[in-house]
Parts: structure tokens; C-alpha cells; sequence
């Protein structure tokens, strides 16, 4: 019960920060020096989908009473939240230079947050799991 | 003869003067015996109690258990005799909140490492006191009654030799009182000694061996 | 149904389990506790070694510069922040012979405006591999062949491999090797020899429009090893008093790095000091938590009592209940920690501003593991008291009459 909330909240906190961190708390790069647009900002962009999809399962998953809904949402998590990493470190990437902002903020954040969302959503996704094939085997 | 205390005493100092709490109290038990022991607060039942369930140091005399001397005994050996042959039921309150019915009833099994599987026993004293059904439940789930009836079925998992009560009735009523009296009544049929400390003013009609204590002091009605 | 056995630790996972709020905030604080300890330590220890680092790759006694670029110069050595900055030829010609100089070798400085990746600016340091003693003892284990005309060796942050090609202002560079990681400002820099720092610094005045006095032989730094018996403090002051006028100053490489010494251990003593005011809070909230609970559980224990439970069980039970907690806050804490601190190491030794090198893995590990041995033994430490108490708790709280 309590899980439950907990679990979903976290979705959605760290979606909102996957999605809309990058864009005002661990900002990349200014752009615009000579027209070319770097690498981080198409992260910056692909993360608002992202995000935004990881808070909305963490929304769908706190208004689903059935923990077997919960658990295939909380697989699709552990992907979404997955993808937030992989982003910025290997699909699209960011500023090649070590002392830019993208890599001083944006890229260790996102890791940090998309593999700390992604550890626990297994966690729960194997906690439902046990817990779904306990009442399975209890009602057979 | 199963238990027998010798001239048994225990003082305590209180605010630096000593304090008679059991003063030379001598008296035996046999076998599938009942005893109830009556007095006031303070009059130093739980005191005799506890030291016949080896809990406390007589500060002179000796209780003899089943042959054992328990005032010579080191406390390793103490708790596995009081373990295994001595179940003793605390006053108020004294099922364990953070264990299922089924665990706080199979528990005083584990405590000495014993091999085997006590939860068959369990369950079959837990239907003899009637609370089959809360198996699973957790204590604070359960009414005064149904945590008697654990503490109770708890205290006869080791096939205990003597039951010792301390005030098993103070908080329940009559019907309740009489239900646990009369499980009493069942386990001393079997050949188990049972001690009762109580306030129910009805001790006096029931089946059985009747002490009261007064400062310290035991003696036994007729 | 799961066959339960009821050891010591079984009873006191099961009373963790059915309190979660107490074990949270007992686990939180341990975690805290281990957070801040491995925090602290693993700061502490990256400086000392960025400190020592230094010491070792600014072999030169002395750094002879512009006037008025000290701070820049320092900038560039310990921050890598990019800057340019200049003396002309004849001037330090001049330099070079003063006497009480053993050897002396020029670098010259180059700010890139912007690098072919991202817009940021990068250190380009032009040297003499003939008459180097600084740069080049270092450079030669990874390049024992040399650094030939355009040809470069990158610092350990910049992200190339050797073999590719690096393209600054209008030209292409053949990066030859990737050099070690220092903590300092050596890890953004690009290192060339000076006849291709030389046409690099045309392309940048041609590039940039800034006004370079002496295109052909301007150099930054002049680093100066002095000759045996010459006193450091005489020689600055001779170079002053003769040159300032010209636009010389001196640096020595002893007082850049006593300066910097000193900053750390202000900041290292600080971190000693708060490190030992937790611990001292922790033991004490800990032993204060472990006892009130304990005696408010006193009931629960006599009860064990009770039904048989020996003195040492009790204080088993106890001992394990502290040891599950600290265990998992010690673990929680460091792994929070190790999550955080290597994301965010860069960004952490951009902003003490001081030589930050992270230590080796092995180094790391045992700090680590030292950590989590400290956090668990304070939990348990804090246990001691009320578990060896227990067994007598128990009984008296048993034995009350009227209660």
C-alpha cells in the first residue's frame, strides 16, 4: 500500500527531473555560439520525451490497484528509465570537452538518476513479482 | 514430589533498608496439582514466582525442581530448564507484537536450538484454547481473551511440567475467566503442576490447593 | 509455508521487519554517518594526491612570466583555465642568462577560442624538447621518440585517442600519446613542440586579431632550475630588481605549492573536525536511540526471558539487530556516496579549485572499506551498552508487581 505510493512518486519525481532537469537545474551547454547546435542539446530534447513518459507510468502505476498492472508497468520503467541513460552516453551523447557544462552536470545527473531509477524499478519489479506468484499459488 | 521450596527468602533494599519481599516461604507441589496463590499487590506473589521459575536468586533457601536445585544453577542451565519444563505465562499483556500467533506459540521451541518441527503441536494447542483460526494474525489484531489463549497455548509448546500463571485473569471478564480456568483445570488432568496467582475472588470455590500470601509470608488454607 | 528456525538473527531481522520506522531512521543515520566519513576521506585523499601530484609535475624551482600574469599563470597550472600571455624574445633571451640558473627552457601559451568539438576553449603549451626538464622527462615514457612537427600528446581529459587527428584554428594535429592523469590543469592541455607552437600562435593572432608583440619569438613562461647553492629568495629578487621595469616577474614552484599546502589543510583540518563531530554525534544519538528504544522494548525482552531465552541470547538479539542496521546504513551510505562522487568527480575538482586526483581503485577501495568498517563498528559500538544491560533490564521488567 504504502509502496505502492512511495514507488510511484519516486517515478514521477525522477521523471520530472529527467525530463525537465537538463532544461533548467543541470542545464547543458548555451548554444548558438556559431550557429551549430551541439550534442547535448538533442539530449536535452529526447530527455523531455523520456521523462515525461517515466512520470506518467509513475502516475498510471500509483492509480493501479492491481499489483500484476504494476508490475508490467514497472518493467516498462526499468526500460524507460534505462533509455535516460543510454541518451546521453551512448544514442546522441554529449560535449566532447571535459570541463563543458554537459558533462559536468548534466551527463553525471542523468546517469546518476536514470540508474537509480532504473536499480529500483527492478527491485519493485521483483518484488511484485514474488509477490504476484505467491497469490497465484495461494488461490490455486 | 515436583516442586518443593525450602525456607525460601528474597530481601531487596529499598531507599537503603532492607525489604522483606518472601520471608521463609516453604511449601511443595505435586504432580497435576493446582495451586492458587492469593494475596494483595505488594505482598510479594510475583517475587515467589519468579524465583520458582528460576528468574531470580533466592537470597537464602532453595527451590527444588524436579530434582534440580534451582539456586545452584548457572544461568545457561537455568534458562534451559525453565525452557524446556517450566512454562510460565507473565502477568499482563505478554504475546511479542512483532510475531505472527503461529511464531510467538512456536517460539520457546527455537529458543535452544531444538531440531525438529514444533508447528503440528503448535496448531493442536491452538485448537485445544480455540484460536485455530488466528493462525496468521499479528497480536495487535487480537482481543484480551484470544492474547491469553496464545500466551497460554505458548507456554505448553514444550510439553512443560509445570505452569506457572501469573495473574492470568486480571484483565478479563467473567465468561473469559472462566474459559481460561477451566484450560487450567485441563492441563493439570494431564499431569502438569499448575501455580496460579490471582485476585479472582472466586479462586476460593475452585478445585485445588489454596495459598494466600501477606507480607511475605505463605501459608496454606484448608 | 517457509520454515522458519529462529536463531538470534531471524528474531531480530523479524523485529527490524515489523518496525519499519525505527529501522529507517536508525539505517538513515548510519547511512549519513557513512556518507560523510567516505565524503570526507575520499576529498581528503584526492587533494593530497592532486597536491602531490603537483609537486612531482612542476619540476621547475622557478617560473619566470610576465608581469601582472602571476595569477593567470597559476590559473593555467592548476586549473588548466586557458590564457595567453607573453614576453617578448629579447626580453627573455635576457632572462635565460641570468646568472644562478642552471638550466632554463621557454613554453609558450596558446588559448584556443574554440576547438573543432564543442565551443571551449583548450590549453595549447608549446615546448623545447631539446632543452625541456619539465615536460619532457615526463612526456618521454609515453613517447620515447619524441614529439615531431605537428604532432601532439594530449592530457588525460581530452577526449581523442592517439592516432586521430585534432584540428585547432585552421590546421590538423596528429595526436601521438595521451598522458597520465595529473589533478591539474595539464589534464585539458595539448602539448606541441615549439616550432609548431610557434606557426599555431600565427594562425591564433591571424584568427583572433589579438595584438602579439613578437610573433617570430615571443614566449609565456620561462621554467628555470637553479644552479646548486643558489638561494630561490635572492634569485627572485635579483630578477625583480633588474627586470620588473621590462615587464618580468618570478614565480617559485615552492611557494606556488606552499600556497596551495596551506589551503588544503585548512580545508583538511575542517574536514577532520566535522568528520569527528559527526562520529561523536553518531556514537552518542545512536547509544541515546539504541537505549530508549531498548528500555521501552525491556517488556519484550523479559518476555523472552520468560519463555526461556538465556542472558547472552538477549544480548545476541540485541548485537544482531545493531549489526543488521549498521550494516545496511554503511552500505547504503557508501554506495550513495560511490554513486555520486565518481558521477560528479570533475565537476567536484573544478570547484575546490585545487589539484584534484582521484586515488587509485585499490587505494579507494581500502578507504572505502575502511568507512564501512568505522560506520558498522559505531552502530555497534553504540549498541554495546544497552545490549550488555539487556539481560538485567529484562528480568527487572519482568519481575514488577502491580504493572
Amino acid at each position: 500500500m504504502k509502496n505502492r505510493i512511495l514507488a510511484g512518486l519516486t517515478a514521477i519525481v525522477s521523471g520530472g527531473l529527467i525530463a525537465l532537469g537538463p532544461q533548467y537545474l543541470f542545464k547543458v551547454c548555451e548554444q548558438a555560439h556559431h550557429g551549430n547546435v551541439t550534442q547535448c542539446f538533442w539530449t536535452a530534447r529526447a530527455e523531455i520525451g523520456i521523462g515525461g513518459i517515466v512520470a506518467a507510468i509513475g502516475v498510471a502505476y500509483l492509480l493501479s490497484r492491481d499489483s500484476r498492472v504494476r508490475l508490467g508497468l514497472s518493467v516498462g520503467l526499468t526500460l524507460n528509465a534505462l533509455l535516460a541513460f543510454l541518451i546521453p552516453n551512448v544514442l546522441i551523447g554529449v560535449c566532447e570537452h571535459p570541463h563543458m557544462n554537459c558533462r559536468l552536470t548534466t551527463l553525471p545527473a542523468l546517469n546518476v538518476i536514470g540508474l537509480g531509477a532504473a536499480l529500483l524499478a527492478v527491485a519493485d519489479a521483483i518484488y511484485l513479482f514474488r509477490i504476484s506468484r505467491k497469490s497465484i499459488s495461494d488461490n490455486a | 514430589m515436583l516442586l518443593e521450596l525450602r525456607r525460601l527468602k528474597k530481601e531487596y533494599l529499598r531507599e537503603n533498608r532492607a525489604f522483606v519481599a518472601v520471608d521463609d516461604a516453604s511449601a511443595s507441589l505435586d504432580e497435576g496439582q493446582v495451586a492458587f496463590v492469593t494475596g494483595r499487590s505488594g505482598s510479594g506473589k510475583s517475587t515467589l514466582l519468579n524465583m520458582i521459575a528460576g528468574l531470580l536468586k533466592p537470597t537464602s533457601g532453595s527451590v527444588v525442581f524436579d530434582g534440580l536445585d534451582l539456586s545452584e544453577m548457572e544461568d545457561g542451565e537455568l534458562s534451559f530448564v525453565r525452557n524446556a519444563r517450566i512454562g510460565y505465562i507473565p502477568q499482563g499483556q505478554s504475546v511479542l507484537a512483532n510475531f505472527s500467533v503461529l511464531d510467538n506459540i512456536r517460539l520457546p521451541f527455537y529458543l535452544h536450538g531444538r531440531k525438529g518441527n514444533p508447528t503440528d503441536r503448535a496448531r493442536h494447542l491452538m485448537g485445544q484454547v480455540g484460536i485455530l483460526h488466528l493462525e496468521k494474525s499479528y497480536p495487535a489484531q487480537l482481543s484480551g481473551g484470544e492474547l491469553r489463549r496464545v500466551a497460554i497455548a505458548r507456554s505448553l509448546v514444550n510439553a512443560p511440567r509445570l505452569l506457572i500463571a501469573d495473574e492470568p485473569t486480571g484483565d478479563l471478564d467473567p465468561q473469559t475467566t472462566e474459559d481460561v480456568m477451566n484450560l487450567f483445570a485441563q492441563v493439570s488432568r494431564e499431569g502438569v503442576a499448575v501455580i496460579v496467582v490471582t485476585h479472582d475472588a472466586d479462586a476460593a470455590r475452585r478445585n485445588g490447593r489454596h495459598f494466600s500470601m501477606d507480607a511475605g509470608k505463605l501459608t496454606e488454607s484448608c | 509455508m517457509r520454515e522458519h528456525t529462529f536463531t538470534s538473527l531471524d528474531i531480530a531481522l523479524e523485529n527490524l521487519r515489523r518496525k519499519p520506522f525505527r529501522t529507517f531512521c536508525m539505517t538513515a543515520f548510519v547511512a549519513l554517518l557513512a556518507f560523510v566519513l567516505s565524503g570526507g576521506s575520499l576529498l581528503a585523499f584526492s587533494l593530497l594526491n592532486g597536491i602531490s601530484s603537483m609537486s612531482q609535475r612542476l619540476g621547475a624551482e622557478a617560473l619566470l612570466v610576465p608581469k601582472g600574469y602571476e595569477r593567470k599563470v597559476e590559473g593555467a597550472l592548476l586549473r588548466g583555465e586557458p590564457s595567453a600571455f607573453y614576453l617578448d624574445g629579447d626580453l627573455a633571451q635576457k632572462l635565460m642568462r641570468v646568472e644562478g640558473i642552471a638550466q632554463a627552457s621557454p613554453q609558450l601559451f596558446i588559448a584556443t577560442m574554440d576547438s573543432s568539438h564543442c565551443a571551449f576553449p583548450v590549453q595549447l603549451i608549446g615546448y623545447v624538447p631539446e632543452s625541456d626538464f619539465v615536460i619532457a622527462p615526463w612526456l618521454k615514457k609515453q613517447l620515447p621518440s619524441g614529439l615531431r612537427d605537428g604532432e601532439v600528446v594530449i592530457g588525460n581529459s581530452i577526449e581523442a585517442k592517439p592516432g586521430v587527428k585534432l584540428r585547432f584554428f585552421a590546421t590538423d594535429y596528429l595526436v601521438k600519446a595521451q598522458l597520465e592523469r595529473t589533478g591539474m590543469g595539464f589534464d585539458t592541455t595539448v602539448f606541441f613542440n615549439m616550432k609548431t607552437a610557434r606557426d599555431t600562435l600565427k594562425e591564433y593572432a591571424k584568427y583572433s586579431g589579438a595584438r602579439i608583440p613578437d610573433l617570430e619569438s615571443a614566449v609565456s613562461v620561462i621554467t628555470v632550475d637553479l644552479a646548486g647553492g643558489a638561494d630561490p629568495t635572492e634569485f627572485a629578487r635579483n630578477i625583480r630588481g633588474r627586470f620588473r621595469q621590462e615587464g618580468a616577474e618570478v614565480i617559485l614552484t615552492k611557494s606556488l605549492i606552499s600556497n596551495v599546502a596551506k589551503g588544503l589543510n585548512a580545508l583538511l583540518t575542517l574536514i577532520a573536525v566535522l568528520a569527528l563531530i559527526l562520529w561523536a554525534l553518531a556514537v552518542g544519538v545512536l547509544a541515546i536511540l539504541f537505549a530508549v528504544t531498548l528500555n521501552e522494548r525491556k517488556r519484550e525482552f523479559g518476555i523472552f526471558r520468560a519463555l526461556g531465552s538465556t542472558r547472552k541470547k538477549l544480548v545476541y538479539i540485541v548485537l544482531s539487530e545493531s549489526a543488521v542496521v549498521s550494516l545496511g546504513g554503511a552500505v547504503t551510505g557508501i554506495a550513495l556516496l560511490c554513486a555520486l562522487a565518481f558521477s560528479f568527480a570533475p565537476l567536484i575538482g573544478l570547484t575546490v579549485e585545487m589539484p584534484y586526483l582521484q586515488p587509485s581503485v585499490a587505494t579507494t577501495a581500502f578507504l572505502l572499506g575502511l568507512c564501512l568498517a568505522v560506520s558498522f563498528l559505531t552502530g555497534a559500538l553504540a549498541s554495546a551498552y544497552s545490549a550488555a544491560n539487556i539481560g538485567k533490564l529484562a528480568t527487572s521488567a519482568i519481575l514488577k508487581e502491580g504493572e
